[in-house]
C-alpha cells in the first residue's frame, strides 16, 4: 500500500460525489457525513455539481417510455409522507395498513403544513411536527372512528376520533370577511369549550387536534369576531357529533 | 368533570388552528421543487408536467453510463418510477429537486454497472486498457444545449488529470481505483483530483455551496 492510500477522510468528498466510492466506503464516509458539518456542506454544493454533469447528458427518452412509466404508477403505492417525516411514530404503524381515504387527505393536508412551516421558523415547525405526530397517531390508529358532514355555509367537516383524541378538519369553508373568524368548540353537557378560532385572511381549510374528547361529546363550528368570543354568538355552521 | 381543553386565553392567540394555503394551479412556470411537493400528494398531472422537464436528463445520464440503449431505457423508467414512489422523502433543504433526480438516476445506473456480469466486463476492460478516452466522448455527444455547453467549458478549463478522473468516474462510472488504474495514477492522488476537480467546476458553473 502506497502511503496516499490513507489519505485523510475529508478528500472523499469528491469521489462521494461522482459515485466513485465501492459500497463499503461509501457507507463509512456517509457515517463520516454525519459528524463532519464541513464535509456535509462540501459534498452538497460537489452533488449538485456532479448533477450538473448529468444534465449536460440529456438524450430525448424514448417516447413509449413515457407512456410505460403513466401506466405503471397508477399501481405503484407512494411511500407514506408520515413515515418519512416523523420518526418517532414511524414504529406504531403498521407499514401494511392503509389509511382509509378522509384519513389519507387529512395525511395531505399534514405534509403541506409542515412543509409551509419547515420553510419558515424551525421552533415552530418543531411545535408543529409534535402536533403532526399526534394527529397521525389518531389518523393512522386502526380502531379509529371517522364521520363527515357538510358544513352549512359551504365546504365540509370531518372528525377522526381514537380513544380520548380526535383531528377536525374543514375544507372549502366559504371565505369569511376580515374581521370574523371561524371557532371552534368541543360542547359537552356543561356547553361550549373553545378549541380557538382559525385567523384572518382567505384560508378556507383548517385542521385541529383535540384532546380529552368524550364519545358523547360534539364538535361545533362557529363565525365570530377576528378574535374569538368566550362562547358562540351565532348559530353554529357545523355540529358534528363525534363518530360511534 | 375532565379539564376544558382550552383556557380562554388561548382564543385571543389562536395558537392551536394550522391555516392550510389552498394549492396553486400547475403551469409551465412552476418549479420542479413545487412539482415533486405536489407528486408527494399523490398528484398525477404534477408528475406528468415533472416526467416532461427531467426524463431526458434521466435518460441521458443514464445512457451515458451503461450506453445499451435498451438497459439505459429499462433503468431511466426505474428512476421515473422511483421519483413517484419516493417524493415524499425528497428534502428541498438539502438541495433541488433536479440534484435529487440526477444523483438517483446515477446510483441506479452506477448499481447496473456495478453488478454481476458488467463489473466483470468492465475489470476486463479496465485490466486491458480498454475504453475511450471519456472528455472526447463528452465532446462529441453533448448537445448544443446552453447546459451542455457550460459544463463542457468548464470541463475545458481543468487539468488533464482533473478531468479525466472526473469524466472517468461520473459518466462511466468507475470507482476511483478503477481510475487510478485507468490513469496508472496513485490512488490518493485520484481522490484528491475528483475533489479539487469538482470543486474548480462548482466555481466555474457558480453552483451554490
Ligand atoms: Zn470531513
Amino acid at each position: 500500500m502506497s502511503p496516499s492510500d490513507t489519505h485523510d477522510v475529508h478528500t472523499l468528498t469528491g469521489a462521494y460525489a461522482t459515485d466513485a466510492l465501492p459500497e463499503a466506503e461509501r457507507r463509512a464516509f456517509e457515517e463520516h457525513l454525519g459528524d463532519c458539518p464541513s464535509c456535509r456542506q462540501e459534498v452538497a454544493g460537489l452533488v449538485a455539481t456532479a448533477a450538473r454533469l448529468g444534465v449536460a447528458a440529456a438524450a430525448p427518452a424514448p417516447p413509449a417510455m413515457r407512456e410505460r412509466v403513466l401506466s405503471q404508477i397508477s399501481t405503484v403505492r407512494q411511500v407514506s409522507p408520515v413515515v418519512a417525516r416523523l420518526e418517532d411514530v414511524r414504529a406504531d404503524i403498521p407499514w401494511f395498513r392503509q389509511p382509509l381515504a378522509v384519513a389519507a387527505s387529512l395525511l395531505l393536508v399534514l405534509t403541506i403544513g409542515l412543509g409551509v412551516f419547515a420553510a419558515t421558523e424551525r421552533q415552530r415547525a418543531n411545535d408543529a411536527e409534535q402536533t403532526a405526530a399526534r394527529i397521525t397517531a389518531v389518523v393512522m390508529d386502526p380502531d379509529r372512528r371517522e364521520a363527515t358532514q357538510p358544513v352549512s355555509s359551504g365546504g365540509s367537516g370531518t372528525v377522526v376520533m381514537a380513544d380520548d383524541r380526535a383531528v377536525f378538519h374543514a375544507a372549502g369553508l366559504p371565505e369569511l370577511p376580515s374581521d370574523r373568524a371561524y371557532q371552534l368548540w368541543r360542547i359537552d353537557k356543561a356547553g361550549a369549550h373553545s378549541l380557538g378560532v382559525l385567523g384572518r385572511g382567505g384560508d378556507r381549510s383548517l385542521q385541529q387536534f383535540v384532546e380529552h374528547v368524550d364519545s358523547a361529546d360534539k364538535l361545533g363550528l362557529t363565525v365570530e369576531p377576528s378574535a374569538g368570543s368566550k362562547a358562540p354568538t351565532t348559530t353554529p355552521v357545523l355540529v358534528l357529533p363525534m363518530p360511534a | 368533570m375532565r379539564a376544558a381543553t382550552a383556557s380562554n386565553e388561548t382564543v385571543a392567540h389562536m395558537p392551536l388552528l394550522r391555516r392550510v394555503p389552498a394549492p396553486p394551479a400547475l403551469n409551465e412556470r412552476t418549479s420542479p421543487e413545487e412539482l415533486l411537493a405536489r407528486v408527494a400528494l399523490g398528484d398525477v398531472p404534477a408528475f406528468e408536467l415533472l416526467y416532461d422537464r427531467v426524463a431526458s436528463t434521466v435518460f441521458g445520464v443514464v445512457r451515458r453510463m451503461l450506453r445499451d440503449p435498451a438497459q439505459s431505457e429499462e433503468v431511466a423508467q426505474e428512476v421515473m418510477i422511483e421519483v413517484w414512489r419516493t417524493a415524499t422523502r425528497f428534502d428541498a433543504d438539502r438541495g433541488s429537486a433536479s440534484t435529487w433526480i440526477l444523483t438517483m438516476a446515477h446510483r441506479r445506473a452506477i448499481d447496473r454497472v456495478r453488478s454481476s456480469q458488467a463489473s466483470h466486463d468492465r475489470e476486463q476492460r479496465v485490466a486491458h486498457r480498454d475504453h475511450t478516452p471519456a472528455y472526447d466522448d463528452v465532446v462529441e455527444q453533448v448537445e448544443t444545449h446552453l447546459d451542455a455547453e457550460q459544463v463542457r467549458r468548464c470541463l475545458g478549463q481543468l487539468t488533464d488529470l482533473q478531468r479525466e478522473s472526473v469524466t472517468l468516474a461520473y459518466y462511466n462510472g468507475h470507482t476511483y481505483r478503477e481510475v487510478a488504474e485507468l490513469l496508472d495514477t496513485p490512488l490518493g492522488t485520484v481522490k484528491t483530483r475528483l475533489r479539487d476537480g469538482l470543486i474548480r467546476l462548482r466555481d466555474c458553473m457558480g453552483v451554490e455551496s
